[in-house]
């Protein structure tokens, strides 16, 4: 696009900003290194904020370090009362924060909405011995430490995913043998390898393995069973396992209420576009919007959740 | 570098992969080198007590996050250990008198650098400053004119930067005012 | 052969006027990101995957590829010209290359690690279009005890980059293990060495470890020297390009390289860290005359650039079996090329080189075009890079250090990479004064948490027992050859005098 342009545009939305879910200017921070999911989160805000003419001028900026923690640091003490700002984030943050023992934590943002989430599978090798929940909670009654879990790192979505199943399958997940990798991609190997017992992970990371039938699904962590997906969930066999790795967007502290709502229309606008749901099925991401009041009341219900979980994994005192 | 080549390459191919090189230090006892074994020391010792404050957790490796730093902390006391040796009886070869205004010069330009991306006065304030004292580490005494090459460097990265792959480099009033020509 | 006749359908797409000019665009656009240090093929990729996406599918795979292999290429000029390897890749490169730049060999170095680079990813894919379910089972048959032996193997043959002195070889070493240990353990989650940092809560990049230590180490130890910095360098001295006697003492680390390169690839050890190491290694203790005295003098060995250029791009070729057939990323850069793969709506995995035959080899075809383009436009353009040398000193000095801090703040987002790389600097700049060699530092800090990592997963598996690391054929070949390679060459040495003596005394 050239200068003229984006002037014209951005005089255009100027105008306009009175009139619908508009704004003219917007900076988003992904607390990450740039390429990761959190930055590709951001910039596909951007890319369809503006292609659906819903912002003019928007700018991604990265702070890369400890979970999210820092940029977030960052956000909080530099962008408080500003409406411009806003902020991607994640589960993984909560965790982060509790681990590192942040100063600043979700409560001094303000959210706006849940975007995108993926919910975990525990996987085994095609000629497993193990089936189904029963069978992995049997094996884990019996020697549970001769049960290997390989996943993403410790204290992570996969390490609580798999702390949860076995606090339902009536052991103590201290005591899982848990072998965080780099990521599940990583892991596959081992998995795949026979090296492991069962690999814990995003959908994603296992979908093709899954789909040419060289890993079988033993559940998912969905409330409800998933289109994309022909395998039971936890819940349907007893065992109640609801985790997703959300992914989410929020504000600057100290903002108005008007200027909130506001923000809230242009990403609900955002999330209901053809543009938007395009770019989250060729990313493979899956839309669990869930904006506002009924978010910021989700997002406590994780970090006390998520608070007690990371101390009976041991991660925290 | 002096000697037969050949022959050192044959005296190479038979030592043993434990043995140092025969000396062609100066013989004479080295203050420098016993600092850097002092430092030697000093970092063993953090690393341990770094390593001796980590919480217990159970595993099944029975090998914890302490061990491996444990370990290293072993392996730089024994070769801090060889270096007062080597200091002692003067192993360390011959070096150059210190330049100490081109470093100074050199070293206080990336401090300068960091305090003002610190201070909030953007990317290209600071590293033009930083080019200006650091062709001045070289000799390059003409420090306006090397302030103005840097800032028409840096002026030029970051355009690149930010525009052209749109990374986001520390700003300040510089850099919004060019943000807000380019719109 | 279906392979081929699909190879070539993708070569004859990729060989039209405007999919050539993608890959010419992508070439130049990458060559020019990846000079800068600490901005590496990966993220090179990665910021610049937006303006290719435009083109559609072929297009954008083609450009794609042009700018991985640009990237590549950028990270070899700035350790050859400028000392600076921005990545890991490139570390060895920087070795011998920059003493021959420092000769006025510079040309010839960056002529090396182009034909190197085109060599090494020419045959390792065409190796990959061949083999690549063959090594796929390779790889699953490596485990915690496998990989462990690999980084045992790499730690004994790093002494090939010590120099003169064990001590300080192994104190460099140990240095650079340290560093290794800074952050977070990956396993426990335990912080190690980061003094309540949170900016040290993360393993310190490597890039910020390699810029410090090498480019800010060695201008603080050129400024703190009593030379006049303002006279004329020589920056070109004989011809600039390679001659046939250049050439001809390239092809064996070409071969080896790239036979390294592949083998390692595609096991999940991090990328190309490990086979330009060994490649390394490898040149240093085969040379003989002529290059044996240019690497035991500091002279810069023509082979010691031509062997871990030609390692570096067939180990990014391998990385591509695992990442096509498992859909298994084994380093950063094959971790972009996936979030590339997912941009054209490719799921890499068992079934891709069903499901999407057609995208599979165009995507192969792209990649020889673009290797291809790679040295249709650089070679032409040495000399004008080598002319980098001839800005006057301070200058030259003074831009190196503005575009290290630009590319290490740039990619952080923050000023604290700068009091790293400050601190790095000044670390590398004392082991310089006094003798220390840099490279096993950085060996240390990459291989070190590598093999901490797999040594603890195996014990987390086994459940704390220590013999499963000798509860494997392949492991145990593997010590085997570890050991060859640090005693053969002197038991070789020995018997062959041995042998001399006997026949003296008998005659």
């Amino acid at each position: 696009m050239n200068k003229l342009g984006i002037a014209a545009f951005a005089a255009a939305s100027l105008l306009a900003s009175f009139a619908s879910a508009q704004v003219s200017e917007l900076r988003i921070m992904a607390p990450a290194g740039p390429g990761g999911g959190w930055d590709q989160t951001a910039r596909t805000i951007q890319s369809t904020l503006q292609s659906e003419g819903l912002v003019a001028n928007i700018q991604v900026e990265n702070v890369a370090g400890a979970g999210g923690t820092i940029g977030l640091q960052q956000f909080v003490n530099r962008s408080s009362g500003d409406p411009t700002a806003t902020i991607v984030g994640g589960y993984v943050m909560v965790g982060a924060i509790i681990a590192n023992d942040s100063n600043v934590t979700l409560n001094d943002i303000t959210p706006l909405a849940r975007l995108t989430g993926e919910y975990v599978v525990v996987v085994a090798a095609a000629d497993s011995p193990i089936n189904n929940a029963d069978d992995l909670a049997n094996a884990l009654r019996e020697n549970i430490g001769g049960v290997t879990w390989a996943g993403g790192s410790a204290g992570g979505v996969d390490h609580i995913a798999a702390g949860l199943f076995a606090q339902t399958a009536d052991v103590s997940p201290e005591e899982i043998n848990y072998i965080p990798y780099a990521g599940g991609g990583e892991a596959l190997a081992a998995i795949l390898g026979g090296q492991v017992t069962v690999g814990v992970s995003g959908f994603s990371e296992f979908s093709s393995q899954i789909e040419a039938g060289a890993l079988k699904v033993i559940g998912i962590t969905a409330a409800e069973r998933q289109n994309y997906l022909d395998a039971p969930t936890f819940a349907e066999q007893g065992y109640d396992v609801d985790v997703q790795n959300w992914r989410m967007i929020a504000a600057a502290p100290g903002i108005s209420d008007d200027e909130r709502a506001a923000l809230l229309d242009v990403i609900e606008t955002m999330a209901a576009s053809d543009t938007w749901n395009a770019e989250l099925t060729t990313k493979g991401w899956v839309n669990t919007f869930l904006a506002g009041d009924e978010f910021a009341a989700y997002l406590d219900e994780q970090i006390i959740a998520t608070t007690a979980i990371l101390g009976d994994l041991g991660i925290t005192e | 570098m002096s000697g037969d080549p050949k022959n050192k390459a044959a005296e190479e191919e038979l030592r043993l992969p434990f043995e140092d090189e025969p000396a062609g230090g100066t013989g004479k006892r080295d203050a420098a080198g016993l600092v850097i074994a002092v430092a030697l020391f000093a970092l063993a010792a953090v690393i341990v007590n770094d390593a001796s404050g980590y919480t217990i957790r159970r595993s099944y490796a029975r090998f914890g996050p302490e061990i491996v730093p444990y370990v290293i902390a072993s392996g730089i006391t024994i070769l801090a250990v060889i270096t007062v040796i080597m200091a002692w009886r003067g192993q360390f070869e011959a070096r150059d008198r210190l330049n100490i205004g081109g470093l100074s010069w050199l070293v206080g330009g990336i401090l300068v650098e960091i305090v003002m991306l610190y201070g909030g006065t953007g990317f290209i304030a600071g590293s033009a400053v930083l080019f200006a004292c650091a062709a001045r580490a070289f000799g390059q005494a003409t420090l306006l004119l090397n302030l103005a090459i840097g800032a028409v460097l840096s002026t030029l990265l970051f355009l690149l930067f930010r525009y052209g792959l749109g990374l986001s480099l520390p700003s300040g009033p510089l850099e919004r005012a060019i943000d807000l020509l380019v719109r | 052969m279906d392979t081929f006749i699909l190879l070539f359908d993708g070569l004859g797409t990729a060989m039209q006027p405007m999919n050539l000019m993608f890959a010419l665009l992508g070439v130049m656009l990458g060559t020019a990101v990846g000079v800068m240090p600490g901005i590496g093929p990966a993220l090179t990729v990665a910021l610049l995957l937006p303006v290719s996406l435009s083109f559609g599918a072929t297009g954008s795979m083609i450009m794609f590829a042009g700018i991985y292999y640009g990237g590549m290429y950028g990270g070899a000029i700035s350790s050859i010209l400028l000392n600076t390897p921005g990545e890991t890749a490139s570390i060895m490169t920087a070795l011998e290359g920059n003493r021959m730049a420092k000769r006025g060999r510079g040309g010839k170095a960056l002529g090396a690690a182009a034909f190197g680079s085109f060599f090494g990813g020419m045959f390792a894919t065409l190796g990959l279009a061949i083999v690549a379910p063959f090594m796929v089972m390779v790889a699953l048959s490596f485990g915690t005890a496998e990989y462990f032996a690999l980084m045992v193997l790499s730690f004994m043959t790093v002494s090939a980059a010590f120099g003169g002195s064990m001590s300080r070889g192994l104190t460099a070493l140990f240095i650079g293990l340290t560093i290794g240990i800074v952050g977070t353990d990956k396993l426990t989650g335990q912080v190690r060495l980061a003094f309540g940092i949170p900016e040290m809560s993360d393993n310190i990049s490597i890039a910020i470890v390699a810029v410090g230590l090498f480019a800010i180490g060695e201008t603080m130890y050129l400024a703190s020297q009593h030379i006049n910095h303002k006279t004329k360098a020589q920056a070109v001295s004989g011809s600039v390009w390679l001659n046939w006697s250049d050439f001809k003492r390239c092809i064996r680390p070409y071969i080896r390289g790239t036979g390294l390169g592949f083998l390692f690839g595609p096991l999940p050890t991090g990328g190309a860290e490990i086979p330009t190491f060994l490649s390394y290694t490898t040149e240093k203790r085969l040379a003989t005359g002529e290059a044996r005295r240019e690497f035991d003098e500091g002279l810069g060995a023509i082979e010691g650039v031509a062997g871990p250029e030609a390692a570096n791009n067939a180990s990014a070729a391998g990385t591509l079996i695992p990442l096509l057939t498992l859909g298994l990323p084994t380093s950063a850069t094959a971790a972009m090329m996936l979030a590339g793969f997912q941009q054209y709506g490719l799921q890499p995995g068992p079934l891709l080189f069903t499901n999407n035959a057609e995208l599979v080899w165009g995507l192969v075809a792209s990649l020889f075009i673009a290797n291809l383009m790679l040295v249709v436009l650089n070679v032409p353009f040495i000399g004008i890079w080598v002319k980098l040398l001839t800005i006057p000193r301070p200058w030259l000095y003074a831009g190196i250090l503005t575009f290290a801090t630009l590319g290490i703040v740039g990619a952080q987002g923050s000023p604290f990479a700068l009091v790293l790389l400050l601190g790095f600097g000044l670390v590398g700049f004392v082991m310089r004064r006094f003798g220390y060699p840099l490279a096993p530092a950085l060996v240390g800090a990459i291989l070190g948490p590598l093999a901490e990592e797999q040594l603890r997963r195996g014990l987390m598996i086994n459940q704390g027992d220590w013999w499963f690391l000798l509860n494997s054929n392949i492991a145990l070949t593997i010590y085997a050859i570890a050991l060859l390679s640090i005693f053969g060459p002197r038991l070789w040495s020995f018997t062959r005098k041995a042998i001399r003596q006997n026949k003296g005394a008998h005659s």
